[in-house]
C-alpha cells in the first residue's frame, strides 16, 4: 500500500460506522455549542465538527478517565477480599484528535509508562486503541503549538493521519493499526499528487496562522533556583484555585485514590486530582507543605518546565491553549514563562 | 499482569501497643509469601473502606513477621488503632529507595530519632546489629515528648544496650516522677553528648522540626552534608510516582526517597 | 466609561499615595478581547494598569476571603493592618455585605472604590453580532463619546455596538448596578437596574416542566460537570473555612467522593445550591467561570426563586447585618401556611 490515500467525507464517515461494529468510536461531536470527543457523534454533524476548534476537553479521559475502578472489596467480620477490577477490554477508535493532543499522549505514555511501575490500566486502554489525527485546520487564538514543536499537521505517534482538503481528506497510515485499520475498514484510493499538494498546502496555511508564540525555550534553565521568587506571588494573585487548567490541561495525569463504599463492601477507584485544589497535599494531621495559592501555582509551573523536562526530557506543555482559553481569571502561561525569562511579554 | 495499585490481603498477627497513640503490627501475608524489602522501605497499607495510607516497614528484613509502627493521627490510623488480632488488611509493596547500605558500609553510625520517627531507624538498627560484622560502632540517640512517648522500649532499654559495642542515649521533653533520664529535647542533647563525626554517618529522622535543628547541630559539630541521612514524609498516594503528590522537585518521595542525604536534599526546593 | 476608569485609577492611586490602602484590587486587559482579568496594585505609580475591560468576568469580593485567611500573596509586614481597596460594582457590594454577614470580612478590612456597573459583555454575543458580517473581532474598548457604547474593532474598520445589545444574561437582570455601599462612589452613567420582576423570568420556563422532564434536564447538564470547583471556587457565598467537598479533614470522612458519577456530580451541585441558596447575591459568576457552559446561574436563581416565594421577598446582600431566610424561624413565613409555590 503506497503511504498517501485519498478518501472522502462519506468514506470516512462510513470507515468509522463500520469500525463502530466491532468497537467504539469517539469523534468530535458539538454539545452544548462545544466540541466533545463522545461516542455519541453524528454522522451527518462530523464534518461541521471537525470545522470548529479543539474540543474543550483533551480526549486524555479516554486513556486516564476521570474515574475508573481499581479493585473491589468485601469485609465481612474480620475478612477482607480483594479483586482486581475487570480489565477494560473494548477496541476503541479515537478519530479526529489535534496534533497537540496527540503529542500529549505521548507524554502520558512516558508517565503511565516504563521504567518504573508501567500502570496497566493506561497500557490496556493504549495498547486497544486506535489514534486517528486531523490536521489543525483552523487553529485557535490561543494556540501557541509551533513553540512547543509541535504544528498543526504533525502528528508522529498517530496511528493514522487525516488532513481534510476540501471533498475529502488525504489519509497518511502512520503505524501497523493504522495501516490494518484502513485494510479492515476503508475504502479508499491513492491521493493523486495534486491531492497531496493540496494537502501541504492546508498544513501551510495552518501553520501560518498560529501567531501566538512562547518563549519557552531554556526556560528549565531559566527556572533553576527560582524557587522563591517574587514572580509565584504575581502570577498567583489571581488564581482562585480551581482545577480547570489541570483538569482540561491534555498532560495533566495527577491523581487521587479514593473508595465509594455500601455496607462492607465498596471499590476502589482512582480519579483525577488537581494540584490547584487546597486539599491536594495537605495530610491526615492537617499540616500542608502547600499551604496557599502561591505554592500551589508554584509547583504546577514548574512542573511542567522545569521537573518534566528534568526527569522525562519533555515540557509538560503541548502549546494547545486550554488553560489560556478557559483559566476563569485569564491567567496567562505565556506571559508567565516570559516573566520565568526575563523578557517583556510583548518581545 | 502486575496491578501494583491493588493490594494483596495480610492479617493482623500481632499488636503492641508502644505508647498511648502509637502501636506495633505484626502482619502476615495471606499469599503466605511477604515481598522482600530494605531497610527505610515503606509500604501502603489499606482499610479499603477508610482509606490507604504509606508506613514505613519498622521491622528489618532479617526478621519475621513484617511490622508496621502506626501513631493514630488521621481517619485512617484512628480505625487501625480499633482493630485487633486477626484482622486483614491490605497492603502493597515495598515502595521507595530505602538507606544506602553501601554507603554506611564500615561506617560507625549515629542514629538520632524523635517520636514515631524512631520506626524507619529501628529498622535499619536491627539490620545492622544483624550484620554486625559489615558496620562500626553505633550510637542511637532517641528523644520523645515524655516517658510513656518512647516507642520500642524493649529495644531501647534490653534488646539494643545489651548488643557490642553499642551505645544508646535517651532523653524526653518532660519526664515525669518515675522518670530518672535525661530530660530536654534531642538536638541539644546531641550537641552535649558530642558524638566524633569521623568516620561516622548520622541517620535522622523524626519530626521534621526536630530534623531541622538536629542537622543545624550536626552542622556546628563538623558533619559533613554527604554524611547525614535523613527520611521524609509527604502526603502519598500512589506510591509509584504517578499521582503528583510527592514530588520535591523533580524527585519523588515515594519513588526517589524517602531516603536522602541531607547533601541531596540541599540541591532539591524545600517543598517539605 | 472612560472617564469612570480614569477616575477610579485616579482615586485607586490617591488612596495608594496616602497610605490608606495597602493594595489596590481592580482589572487589567487579558491577552484577547473577550478576556478581563482581576488585577492586584499596590504601588501607587503601578495604578495606569488598571483599567475596566468590557469582560470583567467573576467577582473581585472573593479575594477578601483570602485576604481575610492569609491566601492571597501579600508582602505587607505583620502589623500593617491597612484596608485593601476594591473596585466594587453592584455585585461586589452586596457580596462584600454578605462576607461581613458571614462574619469573614470586618467592614473597616476593606476600601470600597464603588461605580456604576456598565455591565459585562458577553464574548460569545459579540461574536455573533458580528458574525452574519463575517468579520472576525480584533479588540473591543469603551467608546469614548458615548459610556453605553463599544468600539469594536474588525479587519473592516470600527464598528459602534450598544453595550446593551450584547451583555451577558446576568447583567441583564441585575436590580443593583450601583453599589448598594461604598466608601466613594465614582460618577458615571453604567447600565439601567432591570425591574425587580425580571429576577426569576429565566426559570418560568423550567417550572412548566414535569418532575420528570426536571430531573433529566438538570441530570443531562450535571452529567457534563467536570468537577473542577470553579462555580464554588468563584462564589462569593461559598466562604467555609473546611468545605464539605475538600477530602481529608482530619477526623472527618469524607462526604462526597472526586469520583465523575452522575450521583456525585448532582450531589455536588444539589449539595452547594441548598447551602448557598439564601445567601446567593445572583452575581452569576458561577455561570461565567463554568469551562463546559452549566447553567448553574439557572439553578441558583430557581433556589433563590423558591426562597422568596417560600419565605417571602428577599434579596441577599443588600445589608451587612441581614440574616438570611433559611437561618431564621418565623411563623408568618408564607410557607407555613401552605401558600408557598416552591415545588
Amino acid at each position: 500500500m503506497a503511504e498517501m490515500q485519498f478518501m472522502t467525507h462519506d468514506q470516512i464517515v462510513s470507515l468509522l460506522q463500520r469500525f463502530s461494529e466491532e468497537g467504539t468510536v469517539y469523534a468530535p461531536t458539538i454539545v452544548e455549542d462545544q466540541v466533545d470527543f463522545s461516542s455519541r457523534w453524528e454522522a451527518g454533524e462530523l464534518v461541521q465538527a471537525l470545522k470548529r476548534g479543539n474540543s474543550t476537553l483533551p480526549p486524555k479521559d479516554l486513556f486516564f478517565p476521570q474515574t475508573e475502578s481499581i479493585f473491589r472489596f468485601k469485609s465481612k467480620d474480620r475478612d477482607l477480599q480483594i479483586e482486581p477490577a475487570d480489565p477494560e477490554e473494548q477496541k476503541f477508535l479515537v478519530f479526529g484528535v489535534r496534533p497537540c493532543d496527540a503529542r500529549s499522549i505521548n507524554m502520558l505514555d512516558e508517565v503511565f509508562g516504563g521504567p518504573d511501575f508501567e500502570e496497566t490500566y493506561y497500557k490496556r486502554r493504549r495498547d486497544n486503541s486506535v489514534l486517528a489525527t486531523w490536521t489543525c485546520v483552523e487553529p485557535d487564538q490561543t494556540c501557541f503549538c509551533a513553540s512547543l514543536g509541535c504544528g498543526p499537521g504533525e502528528a508522529d505517534n498517530a496511528d493514522i493521519h487525516f488532513t481534510d482538503v476540501g471533498e475529502g481528506a488525504v489519509v497518511q497510515p502512520k503505524s501497523e493499526k493504522g495501516r490494518q485499520l484502513l485494510q479492515d475498514f476503508g475504502s479508499f484510493r491513492e491521493a493523486e499528487v495534486e491531492e497531496v499538494k493540496a494537502a501541504q498546502r492546508v498544513v501551510q496555511k495552518a501553520e501560518e496562522q498560529i501567531s501566538l508564540q512562547a518563549p519557552v525555550e531554556g526556560v528549565d534553565d531559566a527556572l533553576t533556583d527560582r524557587f522563591e521568587d517574587p514572580v509565584w506571588g504575581e502570577v498567583s494573585a489571581s488564581c482562585i484555585g480551581c482545577g480547570i487548567c489541570t483538569y482540561l490541561c491534555p498532560t495533566c495525569h495527577c491523581y487521587d485514590l479514593q473508595s465509594e463504599v455500601w455496607g462492607g463492601e465498596g471499590v476502589r477507584y482512582r480519579c483525577w486530582d488537581s494540584c490547584m485544589f487546597s486539599d491536594f497535599t495537605r495530610m491526615a494531621g492537617g499540616e500542608n507543605p502547600r499551604p496557599t495559592k502561591r505554592e500551589r501555582i508554584r509547583n504546577r509551573y514548574l512542573h511542567k518546565f522545569s521537573y518534566m523536562p528534568d526527569r522525562y526530557g519533555f515540557y509538560g506543555c503541548t502549546g494547545c491553549g486550554r488553560c489560556l482559553a478557559h483559566c476563569p481569571v485569564n491567567i496567562d502561561v505565556i506571559e508567565f514563562l516570559s516573566r520565568a525569562k526575563g523578557v517583556s511579554p510583548s518581545e | 499482569m502486575s496491578e501494583h495499585l491493588v493490594p494483596q490481603t495480610a492479617r493482623i498477627t500481632d499488636i503492641v501497643k508502644e505508647t498511648p497513640d502509637v502501636k506495633t503490627y505484626s502482619v502476615q501475608f495471606s499469599s503466605g509469601e511477604a515481598f522482600s524489602y530494605l531497610p527505610g522501605q515503606c509500604a501502603m497499607l489499606s482499610l479499603p473502606e477508610v482509606g490507604e495510607a504509606m508506613f514505613s516497614i519498622s521491622s528489618s528484613p532479617t526478621d519475621s513477621p513484617m511490622e508496621f509502627s502506626i501513631k493514630e493521627a488521621g481517619s485512617l490510623t484512628e480505625k487501625f488503632h480499633r482493630l485487633e488480632a486477626g484482622w486483614d488488611v491490605g497492603i502493597r509493596g515495598p515502595y521507595g529507595n530505602g538507606f544506602p547500605l553501601d554507603m554506611i558500609r564500615d561506617k560507625d553510625l549515629l542514629f538520632i530519632g524523635g517520636g514515631i520517627g524512631l520506626a524507619p531507624l529501628r529498622s535499619l538498627i536491627n539490620y545492622c546489629l544483624h550484620h554486625r560484622e559489615m558496620h562500626g560502632d553505633v550510637h542511637i540517640i532517641y528523644g520523645a515528648r515524655s516517658p510513656q512517648d518512647l516507642v520500642f522500649k524493649r529495644d531501647l532499654f534490653e534488646n539494643w544496650p545489651e548488643c557490642e559495642r553499642v551505645r544508646v542515649d535517651v532523653t524526653v521533653d518532660a519526664g515525669d516522677e518515675d522518670w530518672d533520664g535525661p530530660v530536654g529535647f534531642v538536638p541539644p542533647f546531641l550537641e552535649e553528648l558530642d558524638p566524633d563525626p569521623k568516620g561516622k554517618v548520622a541517620i535522622t529522622c523524626g519530626p521534621p522540626i526536630m530534623i531541622k535543628f538536629v542537622v543545624q547541630s550536626l552542622d556546628k559539630m563538623g558533619y559533613e552534608h554527604k554524611d547525614i541521612v535523613t527520611t521524609l514524609e509527604k502526603k502519598m498516594k500512589c506510591g509509584v510516582g504517578k499521582c503528583g503528590r510527592c514530588n520535591l522537585g523533580s524527585k519523588y518521595i515515594c519513588l526517589d526517597g524517602p531516603v536522602f542525604t541531607m547533601d541531596q536534599l540541599d540541591k532539591l526546593p524545600e517543598d517539605y | 466609561m472612560n472617564k469612570v476608569i480614569e477616575d477610579l485609577r485616579r482615586a485607586s492611586g490617591q488612596l495608594l499615595q496616602d497610605g490608606k490602602v495597602h493594595q489596590v484590587v481592580g482589572w487589567r486587559r487579558g491577552r484577547f478581547f473577550w478576556q478581563g482579568s482581576p488585577h492586584f496594585v499596590s504601588d501607587a505609580g503601578a495604578v495606569e494598569e488598571l483599567t475596566y475591560p468590557p469582560c470583567a468576568g467573576g467577582n473581585l469580593a472573593k479575594y477578601l476571603v483570602d485576604f481575610a485567611r492569609g491566601q492571597q500573596p501579600d508582602d505587607r509586614q505583620e502589623e500593617d493592618s491597612r484596608a485593601v481597596a476594591l473596585w466594587t460594582r453592584g455585585c461586589e457590594s452586596r457580596a462584600v455585605n454578605r462576607l461581613i454577614a458571614d462574619g469573614v470580612v470586618q467592614r473597616d478590612e476593606v476600601y470600597l472604590l464603588g461605580y456604576t456597573c456598565p455591565g459585562v459583555v458577553d464574548s460569545e454575543k459579540l461574536v455573533r453580532w458580528l458574525d452574519g458580517d463575517g468579520l472576525q473581532i480584533e479588540d473591543v474598548n469603551w467608546a469614548e463619546d458615548d459610556e453605553r457604547v463599544l468600539l469594536v474593532e474588525t479587519a473592516d474598520g470600527q464598528r459602534r455596538i450598544p453595550a446593551d445589545e450584547v451583555l451577558q444574561e446576568r447583567c441583564l437582570r441585575c436590580t443593583h448596578p450601583v453599589p448598594v455601599d461604598c466608601d466613594q462612589l465614582v460618577d458615571g452613567e453604567g447600565k439601567q437596574p432591570a425591574p425587580e420582576d425580571a429576577r426569576f423570568e429565566e426559570v418560568a420556563e423550567l417550572e412548566q416542566l414535569q418532575g420528570e422532564e426536571r430531573y433529566e434536564f438538570w441530570s443531562e447538564h450535571f452529567d457534563r460537570c467536570i468537577r473542577c470547583n470553579a462555580c464554588r471556587n468563584v462564589c462569593p457565598a461559598c466562604n467555609c473555612v473546611e468545605c464539605i467537598f475538600d477530602s481529608e479533614l482530619p477526623q472527618q470522612p469524607d462526604w462526597l467522593g472526586k469520583a465523575s458519577s452522575l450521583s456525585e456530580k448532582s450531589q455536588f451541585h444539589l449539595i452547594r445550591m441548598i447551602h448557598v441558596a439564601d445567601r446567593c447575591i445572583e452575581c452569576g459568576a458561577c455561570e461565567v467561570v463554568c469551562p463546559v457552559n452549566l447553567p448553574v446561574r439557572k439553578l441558583m436563581i430557581k433556589a433563590t426563586a423558591d426562597i422568596d416565594r417560600l419565605f417571602g421577598p428577599h434579596q441577599a446582600g443588600l445589608q451587612a447585618d441581614e440574616t438570611p431566610p433559611l437561618q431564621t424561624y418565623d411563623l408568618q413565613d408564607p410557607d407555613v401556611s401552605h401558600e408557598g409555590r416552591g415545588n
